[in-house]
């Protein structure tokens, strides 16, 4: 009985190490696909033609003359040593490039599903109290909304509102909070709508269960009952949810950002996809790949321990 | 009924309670002395000069200069240099002005600038472009010698070219000469300036340039108090700048044209006729009214230089029509012309950053459909990459077509048969030896007048095709208010940015 852990526990680093080798990999490809050659288009940012020993001794410098597979060794080479390169535009570590902007990015992202996850979650239970109510229309509309109105749409609105209109916030230039609210305001109004109706569902199945029955019998209310027993199973039904959001929150948290100038990663990404910069790309999509494989790890593992029937029947 | 009242209690109160907190946040930041802040839609990508456009962007940033530079009217006026003679056809004494220092202390010397100058023209293909490879000797403290790879009369504009920025490599990063000098700087997003002590009337103001990826955004941001001064507002956000007492909006025009690129090189656009059909056509008061600004042109260079022609030929569809009769394509029964069988059909491009080109295209499509030639719209992010590919039929370009103040940058560089930017690819003797008489002329009036007869040349085989100069416009806080915006974008943030 002790091997079979440590077995197991081997085989998921193994298979860990083959993911990011595979992510890694896909990254990098991935990027180098692109369509347009990153020292024509640095060329041509200085206006003129540059003449083929001017292009062939920056795609020198650049070690862009190596053989694909040679390049991608050295790339992997250089992460292992924590060095990521150097950006093709700016000429400073990509690493520190990023580490620099991703908090903002991070805290956008985050701050926005945490937002959207609790209010969405009280909006679900206020719909659940009032089926016909405020709550139960505004849920509804935030879920319609978010289908079918444009992200930036809302982002330009919420700047309009919070920063023009209310004065509530200087998105550009205030404090740390300041600036990132209103992105986060954004990226929780898509996020609550699918959060409250979700739990709205979950709330409305709990309420024919047997247990549920069993709390009405024993003399709570059906509001107290719906608070006190269901709370698990709307989280369990919220972490499924929360997968697919997370795709949203990085297309979202991009959105808002150009939208307040806020200096996360969205804006350098743009730049560094317009100059096809190599390096910073490929180490954004890694950064993207880990992110979204380590909160769905996450997810998957909350999911286990507060419901573990799933992993049983396996 | 107890339960749902906590819960909307607790919904309103967290609501409540978190913008409060932002707002007292605000309120407290507010209290504190603030720079002065410039929102526009574009920022250094680095702090090397020598690197791409980098050299124009600390240059308009107020953070480096010139050894000459161009003023607000047109004139190539000296900056850190106090003057140039030619030596010889290919040689030229430059003098520095005395007293100069980097922003790091370090006197502005023959030595400092040659060094520096030498490394632009080593790095960057730029530099090459009006008389190709410079050399800077230092002769002296304040004295240094220029060598041209080609003869030039005007060597103070070609060193007041972007190129040219002179930067001091520093322990602690590029030192430069301007009026501002870099505290802080986040790639593609904020650059922080404090006065440069060294300047010769230091500022009184610390600077943050921060940059929009959208122009709505910058808008927004400008009417929402938070910038001093809001660069190149789009025009449908102008109403909401002017209706605000607090803030003004100043409109002035610039020494870009809006171009139309035709490529001489498609079947179709060879036909010098067919060309010249499309120039004729073309109503570019039309086009103001569409963009809501700016000044009808038929002239490759703005009004406001010398060299800059006024006249704009009034439209003419009839010659126009005559034209592509005598050219061989006639109405077909859908009004689009054909020619042996083939419909007169063009592509029409355009590029988002510049989002007045986009708005021309519907009225350039509608005007050329009236002399039956079909156009298909498109647009591309990458407009240069296109240009450079050929796979257009026109093009929209924007261009400051003389940012050294002189004429000659324009025609080297996109009309001569070996311009790096011919994107017409058009080959005609008569401009090449137009384009080589300029490069030569010495007397500014002699060099007024080849640039016209280029005008009329250009006119004439419409490998090109003006239609308009634009006006921008910049929104200023009451700090700002006295602010006269001039130069384009070259130069925004100046020594005399200060606010009261």
């Amino acid at each position: 009985m002790e091997t079979l852990p440590h077995a197991m526990r081997g085989r998921r680093f193994l298979e860990g190490v083959a993911f990011l080798f595979l992510v890694l990999a896909a990254a990098f490809l991935f990027v180098r696909m692109l369509p347009g050659d990153p020292v024509d288009i640095r060329l041509q940012s200085s206006m003129v033609a540059g003449d083929e020993a001017t292009a062939a001794v920056m795609r020198s410098t650049l070690g862009l003359d190596q053989p694909l597979w040679l390049q991608f060794v050295d790339w992997i080479g250089g992460l292992s040593r924590l060095d990521g390169g150097r950006s093709l535009a700016s000429d400073r570590p990509v690493l520190a490039e990023l580490a620099a902007r991703l908090p903002w990015s991070f805290a956008i992202g985050n701050g926005g599903l945490l937002l959207g996850v609790t209010f969405g979650t009280l909006l679900g239970y206020a719909s659940c109290f009032h089926r016909h109510g405020i709550a139960s229309a505004f849920s509804r509309m935030l879920v319609i909304a978010s289908q079918s109105i444009p992200s930036f749409a809302v982002a330009f609105l919420v700047f309009w509102l919070v920063a023009v209109e209310l004065q509530w916030i200087r998105p550009v230039f205030g404090s740390p909070i300041e600036r990132i609210a209103g992105p986060i305001l954004v990226v929780a109004l898509f996020a609550t709508g699918p959060f409250a109706r979700v739990t709205f569902g979950t709330l409305v199945a709990v309420q024919s269960s047997s247990w549920f029955m069993t709390a009405l019998a024993k003399g709570l209310s059906r509001k107290r009952a719906m608070i006190a027993h269901g709370g698990r199973s709307v989280v369990v039904a919220n972490a499924a949810v929360l997968v697919p959001e997370l795709g949203w929150a990085v297309g979202g948290t991009a959105v808002s950002e150009i939208v307040f100038g806020v200096s996360g990663l969205s804006a350098y990404i743009v730049e560094a996809a317009a100059s096809r910069d190599y390096a910073v790309l490929q180490l954004y999509l890694v950064a993207i790949f880990v992110w979204l494989g380590t909160a769905h790890g996450c997810i998957t593992a909350l999911r286990s321990r507060i419901d573990p029937r799933p992993e049983v029947r396996r | 009924m107890q339960d749902l009242s906590i819960s909307r209690r607790a919904l309103f109160a967290s609501a409540t309670s978190f913008m409060a907190g932002i707002a007292a946040l605000s309120r407290s930041t507010l209290a504190q002395q603030r720079p002065l802040i410039i929102g526009q839609t574009f920022i250094a990508g680095g702090l090397d000069v020598a690197e791409g456009s980098a050299g124009w962007a600390m240059v308009s940033h107020g953070v480096a200069e010139n050894l000459f530079t161009v003023d607000r009217y047109g004139h190539v006026v000296p900056q850190l240099a106090s003057s140039a003679s030619r030596d010889g056809d290919m040689a030229w004494s430059v003098t520095l002005s005395p007293g100069r220092r980097f922003s790091d202390g370090t006197p502005v010397t023959a030595s400092e600038v040659s060094a520096a100058l030498s490394r632009n023209v080593e790095r960057n293909p730029a530099t090459r472009a009006s008389v190709g490879r410079l050399q800077f000797i230092p002769i002296d403290d304040l004295t240094m010698r220029v060598i041209t790879e080609r003869p030039t009369p005007v060597l103070k504009s070609v060193l007041a070219e972007w190129g040219f920025a002179v930067a001091r490599a520093g322990s602690s990063g590029p030192a430069f000469t301007g009026p501002f000098r870099v505290v802080s700087f986040e790639t593609g997003s904020r650059l922080a300036l404090e006065p440069n002590p060294h300047w010769q009337r230091p500022s009184s103001h610390s600077v943050t340039i921060v940059r929009f990826q959208d122009g709505q955004s910058l808008a927004l941001a400008f009417r929402s108090g938070e910038i001093d001064l809001a660069f190149n507002l789009p025009v449908e956000s102008l109403g909401m700048g002017r209706a605000d007492g607090l803030r003004t909006v100043k409109t002035f025009p610039v020494a870009y044209q809006y171009l139309a690129i035709l490529n001489t090189r498609r079947t179709v656009l060879s036909d010098e006729r067919v060309r010249r059909a499309i120039s004729m056509t073309i109503d570019r008061a039309q086009i103001v009214q569409a963009i809501r600004g700016g000044k009808p042109s038929a002239s490759l260079w703005a009004s406001i230089f010398p060299f800059g022609d006024v006249s704009v030929s009034p439209t003419d569809r009839r010659g126009a029509a005559m034209l592509l009769d005598e050219a061989g394509w006639v109405p077909g029964s859908d009004g689009v012309r054909t020619k042996n069988g083939v419909r007169l059909s063009i592509s029409l491009w355009a590029y988002p950053q510049r989002p007045d080109l986009a708005t021309m295209q519907p009225v350039l499509r509608s005007q050329l459909a009236a002399i039956g030639i079909a156009v298909e719209t498109r647009m591309t992010e990458q407009a240069t990459t296109l240009a450079r590919s050929g796979d257009f039929d026109i093009l929209l370009w924007a261009q400051h077509t003389a940012p050294a103040g002189d004429p000659a940058f324009f025609p080297g560089l996109f009309l001569a048969s070996d311009g790096g930017n011919n994107f017409a690819g058009w080959h005609d003797g008569a401009m090449d030896r137009l384009v080589a008489a300029l490069r030569n002329a010495v007397r500014p009036d002699e060099r007024v007048a080849i640039a016209r007869q280029i005008d009329a040349r250009t006119r004439e085989a419409a490998p090109v095709i003006p239609l308009v100069t634009p006006e921008w416009h910049v929104g200023l806080s009451q700090r700002l208010a006295s602010y006269e915006p001039w130069g384009s974008d070259y130069y925004i943030v100046r020594g005399d940015l200060t606010a009261p």
